[in-house]
């Protein structure tokens, strides 16, 4: 008996350690793990935002090193802060231009701009994915600072990804370029609907079912709001290049996004999300109360 | 089991310098130090302690990457078991053999995960396109597999336990389990 246990000794520690992986995917991808409040995502990442800190601790220095001794520090700054607010502004703008689009109506205008008064949360990116196979970042805000699953992130130049789990200090954020990553989107001139989805390969890609026409290569891509994920109006790239072909039914346009998802440093939390997520993720234990918007 | 605890370790670390490189550089140029020391662990490693450090090795990846955990894990282990079922026909003592073999690990490495993630997270598409980052990173993974080889054997040799410590070599003929 015992020369058979240890014949299968191997085998058996083979089938086990599968199982037990297995055993962990199915816990993490179980809903309530995912919404953030399960104890094993959650505490995984209470574990890794530290480590991960730590890791890009050495490499961040460096880039501080160069940046901000090696090039000019004041005009660097300077010209940080006026990046900085001229994007806010072109966000503003677009907001305005989408309101006027949309109906050309005043009072449509204000009651785009109370939807968009949605606080947010400045958050820094803290480590990358080490997987080519996806493309998240994890951030160091979580549950304790209001950051729950489902949450839109932006930068200043537009659309990041979803918040897709949260600890109480960090949250781990889904890239636009990740595989997995769809939003609804429309092209701001013509209006096109499609779906903006990353390719894999560090790029995102508008599909559409309409006309070639209706979208051109400079046309602006932003967030529709259909889907209840992200909010409408956030800009997510401008089409690069249009792929149509006859023959086939959904085309797809290359889109240039409008973040710099290679250097993301730091990001907002939009400190809503979207109804779909919240009827998903309805007995998450969330004790967050959005705001109250402005009724005027 | 020491030398297994020293390359869990050495894999550790292998795994913090590919998340600091994947900071700093573009997914194409960054090698799966993470394949590599679970392909190391299997050449030079016993099965049993061999095995639960690949998969140790997966779960230290699952934490600092966006796929579930344990999908790494399961990859892993795999992965060791595929090596040691070559490791006992081929010579994967030299550095070319393990070029190659890490070139083929990291194709496998895709179809595992492309299965996984297609089972578990419902959608997860492929696109040609991503041979274009995945070719050159798979041939940068390659190419540091003899060094991660010669690494592993340094550690086996330098800490193994007792009688086994003279056999610790890069075997090739022997039982895969």
């Amino acid at each position: 008996m015992t020369d058979f246990l240890r014949r299968i000794r191997l085998p058996l520690l083979f089938a086990g350690l599968l199982l037990l992986t297995l055993a962990f995917m199915l816990i993490d991808r179980d809903p309530e793990s995912a919404a953030g409040s399960g104890w094993f995502r959650s505490g995984l990442l209470e574990v890794t935002a530290p480590l991960q800190k730590l890791v890009t601790a050495p490499s961040e220095w460096l880039g501080e090193v160069w940046t901000e001794y090696v090039a000019l520090v004041d005009v660097r700054k300077q010209n940080a802060q006026l990046e900085r607010r001229i994007a806010e502004l072109e966000e503003e703008n677009l907001q305005f231009r989408e309101a006027l689009v949309a109906s050309g109506h005043l009072d449509r205008i204000a009651g785009m701009r109370v939807g968009f008064e949605v606080p947010l949360l400045p958050s820094e990116v803290v480590g990358q994915d080490v997987s080519p196979w996806f493309r998240s970042v994890l951030l160091d805000r979580g549950r304790e600072q209001a950051v729950l699953t489902g949450m839109p992130v932006v930068s200043d130049g537009g659309l990041v990804g979803l918040v897709t789990a949260t600890s109480p200090d960090a949250s781990r954020a889904m890239m636009l370029l990740d595989r997995r990553s769809a939003v609804d989107a429309i092209v701001q001139r013509s209006r096109a609907r499609g779906i903006v989805r990353g390719t894999g390969a560090g790029e995102i890609e508008f599909v559409f079912m309409v006309r070639g026409d209706d979208v051109l290569p400079g046309d602006t891509i932003i967030t529709s709001g259909v889907g209840g994920v992200y909010p409408k109006g956030l800009r997510v790239g401008a089409v690069r290049e249009v792929h149509v072909e006859r023959s086939e039914i959904l085309h797809f346009a290359e889109v240039e996004p409008a973040v710099d998802f290679g250097r993301l440093e730091q990001v907002f939390v939009m400190l809503a999300r979207g109804p779909t997520l919240d009827l998903l993720f309805a007995d998450d234990g969330d004790d967050y109360v959005p705001p109250e918007k402005d009724a005027g | 089991m020491r030398a297994a605890a020293l390359w869990c370790g050495v894999s550790a670390l292998a795994v913090v310098v590919q998340a600091m490189l994947a900071g700093a550089l573009s997914p194409t140029w960054v090698p799966d130090l993470s394949l590599l020391a679970a392909m190391a662990a299997a050449l030079v490693l016993g099965p049993a302690e061999g095995l639960v450090a690949a998969c140790l090795i997966g779960l230290g990846t699952d934490m600092l990457s966006g796929s579930l955990m344990g999908q790494h894990g399961f990859v892993r282990v795999v992965e060791f078991v595929v090596v040691r079922v070559f490791a006992g026909q081929l010579d994967l003592a030299r550095a070319f053999p393990q070029v190659i073999m890490a070139l083929a690990l990291s194709a496998l490495d895709g179809v595992l995960m492309a299965g996984l993630s297609a089972v578990f997270s419902a959608t997860f598409p492929l696109a040609w396109s991503e041979v274009t980052v995945l070719a050159p990173r798979a041939f940068v993974t390659a190419c540091g597999a003899p060094l991660v080889g010669c690494a592993a054997v340094r550690v086996a040799e330098g800490w193994g336990d007792g009688e086994g410590r003279q056999e610790i070599r890069l075997e090739t003929r022997r039982s895969v389990l």
